[in-house]
């Protein structure tokens, strides 16, 4: 009995942590928010079902976690596609495999490029990147002049740009 | 040229549609002039589509979390707590039924109350709670039991609470829907293929031996409806409280239901029997509001002022013929 209420609250956090990032990414490739929400739920799902079987390990949790939700995303498009008619199959799942493949590796690169950012700056550019702020506002926001918060951008978008040169 | 010079923070704000008037007219003559960058710009279109994060605009974290905890363990925690005092419960029972044994004929009384077609009834149960019996019902329990009731038919349960003793609704294909303080609607005609419970507020977890192994908890404005072919429940919102609930108010109302559905809800309530020689009829759908007293004439009458059928009665067999 007590086994459960340490796996809840463990699953708990692994859900907080997790939960951000499996989600847009499942966003980015079905580009449908309530597929995405319906595919990350089932993933969590699937993680605690084998919970006892996957090693508490952090990065043996977060690689299963991306596995599962990968399969999901794949089973997802299989069963869309073979609604449609004279469909290469094969064809257009290796190709989409590859593709999900690298919009992951694409959304590790960019966490990791908020992480190496000042946190200001990284700051600023979420203000500007998620929340559609104004330079004026943002200016405004921090009580810093819109130069500075220029500033703040041109150095997030140098590092993004260079450090995802082969992808942009 | 001044227009040539055009810093990134100008493009991304272009880009990400937040930059000024000045800055918007300034970027755009930029991309028209000799000195665009167009693979400086592209990239930045890309690096703007990348960093994009749904996750801020769309998902409310409580919720999603609340709703894989319920998925992945619908019985809450508190059953523990439950099954704990249950094993207590069960050695006082032993107890109390060795020495209840002698005179249990005499104090367990059972309690049955009906309702006719067109009939329905409010009744009030010892312990607080009230229940509304729609048209064609029947509920029983023993006196000494009123949360623990078994049902045929529709009824309104508005339960009243109590933590240490759960109120329970069984039906005839024995699912059971199980309240912790509540008001929800059972509805489970015999003749019915499907049963269904919607939840108004609290919580209720339904469950049967016969149908499904996990237990189903239901939140507010949740409708589980079970198909007895299959036995697989279906879960879906409701859209329309009004609907559900019409019946209590002398009331019986379509939404989008299609004419079959309508016609087992006449025969259920008003003992009114339709036939269908018109399979297309069967399956559209109607939406409308009578009194339990209209005519059916009346009724088939407004339907159809709608629709394109005939009907007329069969007076040997008493039913109405739609085609």
């Amino acid at each position: 009995m007590k086994s459960i209420r340490t796996k809840k609250k463990k699953i708990s956090v692994l859900f907080e942590k997790h939960y951000k990032r499996l989600f847009n990414y499942a966003f980015k490739v079905v580009e449908d928010s309530h597929v995405s929400k319906e595919l990350v739920q089932e993933t969590f799902i699937k993680l605690w079902e084998n919970f006892e079987n996957v090693k508490d390990d952090e990065r043996a949790i977060e690689s299963y976690l991306i596995t599962v939700l990968k399969n999901k995303i794949i089973d997802n498009h299989r069963k869309r596609k073979t609604q449609e008619k004279h469909f290469n199959l094969y064809k257009l799942n290796t190709s989409f495999t590859e593709d999900i493949d690298s919009k992951w590796e694409l959304e590790k690169e960019i966490e990791k490029i908020y992480n190496s950012l000042p946190p200001k700056t990284a700051d600023i550019f979420k203000l500007s990147r998620d929340k559609g702020l104004t330079y004026q506002e943002i200016a405004a926001l921090k009580n810093i002049s819109v130069k500075t918060v220029e500033l703040h951008i041109s150095r997030a978008l140098h590092t993004f740009r260079k450090e995802l040169k082969d992808y942009l | 040229m001044k227009d040539n010079i055009v810093d990134e923070a100008e493009i991304w704000a272009y880009v990400s549609e937040q930059a000024d008037e000045i800055t918007r007219a300034k970027v755009e003559r930029w991309k028209n002039s000799n000195g665009f960058d167009e693979q400086l710009f592209n990239s930045i279109v890309k690096l703007y589509r990348a960093t994009k994060n749904p996750f801020e605009e769309t998902i409310d974290m409580a919720e999603e979390k609340a709703k894989f905890f319920s998925s992945v363990n619908p019985i809450d925690r508190k059953r523990h707590r439950i099954q704990k005092v249950l094993k207590y419960a069960a050695v006082v029972v032993l107890f109390i039924s060795i020495a209840g044994i002698t005179y249990q004929n005499l104090s367990s009384n059972s309690i049955t109350i009906e309702t006719g077609y067109g009939e329905e009834r409010q009744v009030a149960l010892s312990d607080g709670s009230v229940v509304w019996l729609n048209a064609g019902s029947k509920i029983s329990f023993e006196e000494d039991a009123p949360r623990t009731i078994q049902l045929s038919g529709e009824a309104f349960f508005e339960v009243s609470k109590d933590k240490t003793r759960p109120f329970t609704v069984e039906t005839p294909d024995n699912v059971v829907v199980k309240a912790l303080g509540t008001s929800f609607n059972v509805k489970a005609y015999p003749e019915n293929t499907y049963l269904e419970t919607t939840l108004l507020t609290g919580k209720v977890e339904v469950s049967s031996e016969r149908y499904f192994e996990e237990k189903i908890i239901m939140l507010p404005n949740d409708n589980i409806r079970i198909a007895k072919a299959d036995g697989i429940p279906i879960k879906s919102i409701i859209q329309n409280k009004q609907q559900v609930l019409a019946w209590r108010s002398g009331k019986i109302r379509f939404e989008n239901t299609p004419f079959k559905s309508i016609a087992s809800d006449l025969s259920n309530q008003l003992n009114v029997k339709l036939v269908f020689e018109n399979k297309s009829i069967a399956g559209s759908r109607f939406t409308a509001s009578f009194d339990k007293s209209t005519p059916v004439e009346e009724m088939l009458e407004v339907l159809k002022a709608s629709k394109n059928f005939e009907y007329h009665l069969n007076q040997r067999t008493n039913e109405w013929v739609i085609k």
